[in-house]
């Protein structure tokens, strides 16, 4: 399938993601267990493509909740978003983690993710999932949030590479 | 973006710079508390991107207050805000996250001019956020030799003096320097400028009205540096001993010189010595009568 060839994947994505992507990220989605529901136009077979594209995405947006992580415990160095996200959000991961770095906040643990799900048109892409934050804490800090909200990612593919870019609201409807 | 607005972006941004200087070139590495009196709180903004963020009493919305100037708040900081451009909150990474082989030297204005990233909100004209090149003002070697000279710190001292306890007109007292540190000082500034100070003597004020004599280096009890006093110290203020005492003054003069990078390095208008502040210690002088008597058979 062409790069630039429109499709839409909608993936519901739970345990069977860890297969699907291949990826080596110690942040590993949780939760719902729901096969891969792909559609696609108007390629013949693009169930194959789909799968690829959205595992490709999966790959990407685990590195970066990894980078993430890794710089929010204690470490604001920008190469660890290299070959996962770019723009301001780099910027402001960056600039977030060297200001914990600065209030003595060390992150502890990982975030836990259920009902991923992968919505891809074209070059663009947003994934969705239920974050759960209770397991990636800081001591000392106050906390009247939810443990789990929803968050949403846009990617967009840049040359042949998925490059997280920015914050997106889930839509109302997409709950935890 | 017009030509126009990048320039008022280039001027907000050196400016904000300035400010916010010491912020972005301090070292991160050590750690801190929030503020007495404030607490960290998690926060989520509209988009669901959940941060921490420093809340202090007062602070409306889980912000932690903060002004660019003395008049007061322009603006509020929270979050990552660091200053204010009129009433935008901005931040900004100096350098950017970026790597430096993908800045873009093309625009690059000088060599020395630095990629940086800026994020300002509200951002109505969307000429405050944006990347943009920097050049931070170049110190000179000059500059960096002042700054290494007042780094130059003298070593604390008492003054030393024999006979000890009390000194006797016309007995020559031995006059010393008592301090840990003997050699030579130095002060280095962050441009490999450093100054050094080489010990070159003593100036001591006898306190008796005869004026200020210069002494050759002396930090140990020995006759190097001596005065005789022709008076007694009858009549003086009373010292800590119970006796009439001349207040003695000392000061260590330092010679200085430079180094760039090694390298002696002349310096036009700065002071070619250095003086520690004025000691002063507490010298009662006797008057000895001596009788001579011939021993007769």
């Amino acid at each position: 399938m062409g790069r630039r060839r429109v499709f839409s994947v909608v993936v519901a994505v739970g345990l069977v993601v860890g297969a699907v992507v291949g990826c080596s990220s110690s942040v590993k989605p949780s939760g719902s267990t729901t096969s891969p529901t792909v559609s696609a136009s108007p390629s013949a077979d693009p169930s194959a493509s789909a799968a690829a594209v959205q595992a490709a995405v999966l790959d990407v947006y685990h590195r970066y909740w990894d980078a993430t992580v890794a710089a929010q415990r204690g470490n604001p160095d920008p190469t660890l978003f290299t070959g996962n996200a770019t723009g301001p959000l780099v910027e402001e991961e960056v600039a977030q983690a060297a200001q914990y770095q600065k209030l003595g906040i060390v992150r502890e643990g990982e975030p836990g993710f259920s009902k991923v799900t992968v919505e891809v048109h074209g070059d663009s892409a947003e994934v969705r999932a239920c974050v759960d934050y209770s397991n990636w804490v800081a001591a000392g800090v106050e906390d009247n949030l939810p443990d789990v909200a929803p968050a949403g990612l846009r990617l967009e593919r840049i040359g042949d590479a998925w490059l997280v870019t920015e914050y997106v609201k889930p839509p109302a409807d997409f709950t935890c | 973006m017009t030509s126009v607005d990048r320039r008022l972006v280039r001027k907000a941004f050196a400016a904000a710079l300035v400010l916010v200087a010491c912020v972005v070139v301090a070292p991160a590495a050590k750690a801190v508390d929030p503020p007495p009196g404030c607490h960290l709180e998690s926060v989520e903004d509209s988009l669901g991107h959940r941060t921490y963020q420093v809340v202090c009493p007062g602070d409306a919305g889980g912000s932690s207050g903060g002004s660019s100037g003395p008049a007061g708040p322009s603006c509020v900081l929270s979050g990552l805000g660091q200053y204010c451009i009129g009433t935008s909150a901005c931040w900004s990474n100096v350098p950017s996250a970026i790597p430096v082989e993908r800045w873009p030297v093309d625009s690059r204005p000088s060599v020395d001019a630095i990629y940086t990233y800026q994020s300002c909100d509200p951002d109505p004209s969307g000429t405050l956020t944006g990347w943009s090149w920097y050049t931070p003002p170049q110190v000179s070697a000059a500059q960096a030799a002042r700054e290494a000279f007042g780094l130059l710190v003298t070593p604390g001292f008492t003054v030393g003096f024999n006979p000890p306890g009390r000194a006797v007109v016309g007995v020559p007292t031995w006059l010393w320097a008592q301090t840990a540190q003997v050699g030579v000082i130095t002060g280095s500034s962050a441009l490999g400028v450093v100054a050094f100070g080489e010990p070159a003597g003593l100036e001591v004020d006898p306190g008796d009205g005869s004026g200020v004599l210069s002494c050759p280096w002396s930090t140990a009890a020995s006759g190097v540096c001596a005065y005789t006093y022709s008076r007694s110290s009858v009549g003086q203020r009373v010292g800590p001993g119970g006796q009439p005492a001349y207040a003695a003054r000392m000061r260590l003069v330092y010679r200085v010189r430079f180094e760039n990078n090694g390298a002696p390095f002349e310096v036009a208008g700065l002071p070619g010595t250095l003086e520690s502040p004025w000691q002063t210690v507490s010298v009662p002088v006797a008057e000895i009568q001596a009788l001579v008597t011939l021993g007769g058979s």
